[in-house]
């Protein structure tokens, strides 16, 4: 395809909506982008902001890698102020014969380009004063770090429509038509609305626009909660995560501690709500207080829970849905799409304006599922 | 097996009446937040030894409830699942129903210069009064019209304070200082003072009945959600009531008939002897914040807490922030402790768009509804009491 079509309809003002808005309006294309609520009010909003490549699917790593090189940057790009704060990522490591597993890991993750080391004893305590004395190891990836993706996402959205895109908040899309195997446009609650091609990243809400359609996403939901503490002293740099816990720990900018990894709330889709659970709280409290002890003194203020799409695997789908030329998914981010958000903007433009990106993304494709087994996955999610 | 009991939340009059009526017939577990019964009576008494009903602890001893003083309650789960902390440990306990009897807060609403130190609501001002903490000859500013203020002029000057301004005008009000307040001014003058305090009048507290997801409307009036209520306090969840000026009852005998009222039908309810009910409508409640001035200083601190100024809220709002979640979400105000200037946040889109539906002005409440000691949940490690 070398003529870029002229109007891209993407369906989800989350960050990677937003993101894909931007890269696709900056490079003169024509785009609608339809959110039912407001922005940033599902899983971006909840998301806990780490920008992570550790710990992640080796099919997902190289897009970590690439989205990391795009951090360093975006605030320029975007003109904003994203929080964004490169101090590393520690995942703990608390017994000791987990440890050959974590070289083997190390190893893996180091040949596929990450600068991932191995910290032990008094090293883990001078990079990271406050750990536990239990603690015997942390995996450490220097380059990572978190922002702020409720302004990470505004900043995606502002940009685009700076670049000449229609964000249009409030706006429910309740069908998609085709003519000929082509999406010629989607219903909404303001009306239809024509397109050229198709963006769906509305996360949890896409499995039932596609399946009326006839295409199945294993695609199912998650409520990761998050906890956030009262304002106290600057000590926290490093996002700490532990192995063998649902446990991402940080201290942001304003000397809250923001607390999540993967303790589940609860979602009712009809009403559009997610709720907190009161063991998930006390789960919570008790995996970071147990790595980083000094949290005994915190104070619970905040407690919020996001609506998250899980794929079966744990790793997003990104590219064209088979059977329909000009549809493209990006969603199943799984609880760490955040970090991901720059990159996958850039590539699923790239597809569509080019027909191919610059770095693969096959590998993520919806067409990896056939023939497999579906039904519920088992989930430990680790999220952002 | 045991029966579970019935927990009132709260021991001012609804509280301490809804337990006498609950533990008539069944187990009641009475918890408050204050370190004695008596709940907003409390803060107007002139000192720390005079408690306003002695009788009230034998009354509830004899009653056989079990009185919990010192108690906080952040949470309700799974409708009457009662989340408790006291001093050092949290437990939960549950419960066949819960009457929620939390009284009111004090309204506050921005003004230029409120953020300053020593700007207080009235609670806070008459405990440190009570406690001493206040020097005799501190000069006192105080802006409202509310019933509150007649009886905090009385406890200023039984203490020793000075009264050097007293405003009405939310129009004009202006308070000025560096970093702490100095002078109190409105359209007729200004006075030094070191102490002002926003006497704007009381709203129910039923953050717990929200919080648990009880089905609510919002007051347009108030600014302020509202949990719908059936006669009996009852709301949309079985087994969780709304009792006294939670519910927005007022006047003491109106306020005990109504806690007595919720205790029985929480009684009823433990013993399954209850009919379920259906709440309607929400009660009116005051005062009528509707009609409160947005300061015309862009400059104006709306959150104190986060510390956002009204342009910066305008800016988001021109930007197309949704709804009153969606502004707090892009400009953080209102989130945390700063949540007692939702009304505020209100207005704000109200006057934007005096057609925006009711459900994009409700804020949503989320546990904890008070802040929750990281210490008190370990030491029980979500042990469960009844």
């Amino acid at each position: 395809m070398t003529t870029a079509p002229n109007d891209v309809v993407i369906v989800g003002g989350g960050v990677i909506g937003c993101s894909i808005a931007w890269h696709l309006a900056s490079r003169g294309a024509g785009v609608t982008l339809l959110e039912q609520n407001a922005l940033a009010s599902a899983a971006s909003g909840a998301s806990a902001g780490g920008v992570r490549q550790q710990g992640r699917d080796l099919r997902e790593l190289p897009l970590a890698i690439c989205a990391i090189g795009r951090w360093e940057h975006l605030e320029a790009e975007l003109d904003a102020d994203l929080h964004y704060h490169r101090e590393g990522h520690l995942t703990l490591i608390e017994d000791e014969t987990d440890l050959p597993a974590v070289e083997l890991s190390v190893a893996q993750q180091r040949a596929a380009g990450l600068d991932l080391h191995t910290v032990v004893g008094d090293d883990l305590r001078d990079l990271a004063p406050g750990i536990a004395d239990h603690v015997t190891a942390g995996t450490y990836s220097e380059h990572d770090g978190h922002a702020n993706p409720i302004l990470t996402t505004h900043a995606f959205a502002r940009a685009a429509e700076q670049a000449g895109a229609r964000i249009r908040t409030g706006t429910t899309v309740t069908g998609i038509h085709q003519q000929g195997g082509r999406v010629i446009g989607v219903d909404t609650s303001a009306g239809p609305v024509s397109c050229d091609h198709l963006v769906l990243a509305a996360g949890l809400w896409i499995p039932r626009l596609v399946s009326g359609i006839g295409i199945n996403l294993p695609i199912v939901g998650f409520a990761p909660q998050m906890l956030a503490t009262r304002p106290m002293e600057p000590r926290l740099h490093q996002v700490l995560g532990a192995r063998s816990r649902k446990l991402s720990l940080k201290q942001i900018p304003t000397g809250n501690y923001v607390i999540g990894g993967g303790w589940p709330g609860d979602i009712d889709l009809a009403a559009g709500v997610a709720t907190p659970r009161e063991e998930s709280i006390v789960g919570s409290i008790r995996d970071a207080t147990a790595v980083f002890p000094e949290l005994a003194n915190a104070t619970l203020e905040r407690v919020w829970v996001g609506v998250e799409a899980l794929t079966i695997d744990e790793v997003p789908i990104l590219g064209p849905l088979p059977g329909v030329d000009n549809l493209t998914v990006a969603a199943g981010f799984s609880g760490h799409g955040f970090a991901l958000g720059p990159i996958v903007g850039q590539l699923i433009a790239e597809q569509i304006l080019d027909g191919t990106s610059s770095l693969s993304i096959d590998a993520l494709g919806l067409d990896r599922f056939a023939g497999a087994q579906s039904g519920p996955p088992k989930i430990t999610p680790k999220a952002g | 097996m045991t029966r579970k009991p019935v927990v009132v939340v709260g021991a001012g009059p609804a509280g301490i009446a809804a337990a006498l009526a609950a533990a008539a017939s069944t187990h009641c577990i009475l918890l408050d937040e204050q370190s004695e019964p008596g709940g907003y009576a409390l803060w107007r008494t002139k000192s720390a030894e005079q408690t306003p009903d002695v009788e009230v602890i034998p009354r509830l001893r004899e009653a056989g409830i079990d009185y919990r003083p010192s108690t906080s309650v952040w949470a309700l789960f799974d409708g009457p699942t009662v989340a408790a902390y006291a001093s050092d440990h949290a437990y939960t306990i549950a419960a066949a129903a819960v009457v929620i009897a939390t009284g009111t807060v004090d309204c506050v609403w921005p003004v230029p210069g409120w953020h300053l130190n020593g700007v207080f609501t009235p609670r806070p001002t008459l405990a440190d009064l009570r406690r001493g903490a206040i020097a005799p000859g501190t000069r006192f500013g105080i802006v409202g019209n509310s019933p509150q203020v007649r009886s905090l002029v009385e406890m200023i000057k039984a203490f020793g304070g000075e009264i050097s301004k007293v405003t009405a005008d939310l129009t004009t009000t202006r308070i000025a200082g560096e970093t702490r307040v100095e002078r109190l001014g409105d359209g007729r003058g200004s006075a030094t003072v070191d102490h002002v305090v926003l006497a704007l009048g009381r709203r129910p507290d039923h953050a717990l009945a929200l919080q648990a997801r009880a089905a609510s409307a919002f007051d347009r009036q108030a600014l302020v959600e509202m949990p719908l209520l059936t006669g009996d306090g009852a709301t949309s969840i079985p087994g969780v009531f709304v009792a006294g000026e939670a519910a927005a009852v007022r006047g003491g005998d109106a306020i005990r008939a109504h806690g007595k009222l919720g205790g029985n039908s929480a009684a009823r309810v433990a013993d399954g002897t209850a009919a379920p009910t259906i709440p309607e409508s929400a009660p009116p409640t005051k005062p009528d914040v509707a009609t409160w001035p947005i300061p015309s200083d862009p400059e104006t601190i709306i959150c104190r807490e986060q510390l956002v100024d009204l342009a910066t809220l305008q800016q988001a709002i021109r930007d197309g922030a949704h709804d009153v979640n969606d502004l707090r979400r892009r400009t953080r105000a209102g989130m945390g402790s700063g949540q007692d200037i939702l009304p505020a946040l209100a207005a704000l889109l109200l006057h934007q768009d005096p057609a925006i539906p009711d459900e994009r002005l409700i804020a949503r409440v989320r546990p904890p509804i008070r802040p929750l000691p990281f210490r008190a949940v370990l030491e029980t490690l979500g042990g469960r009491t009844a």
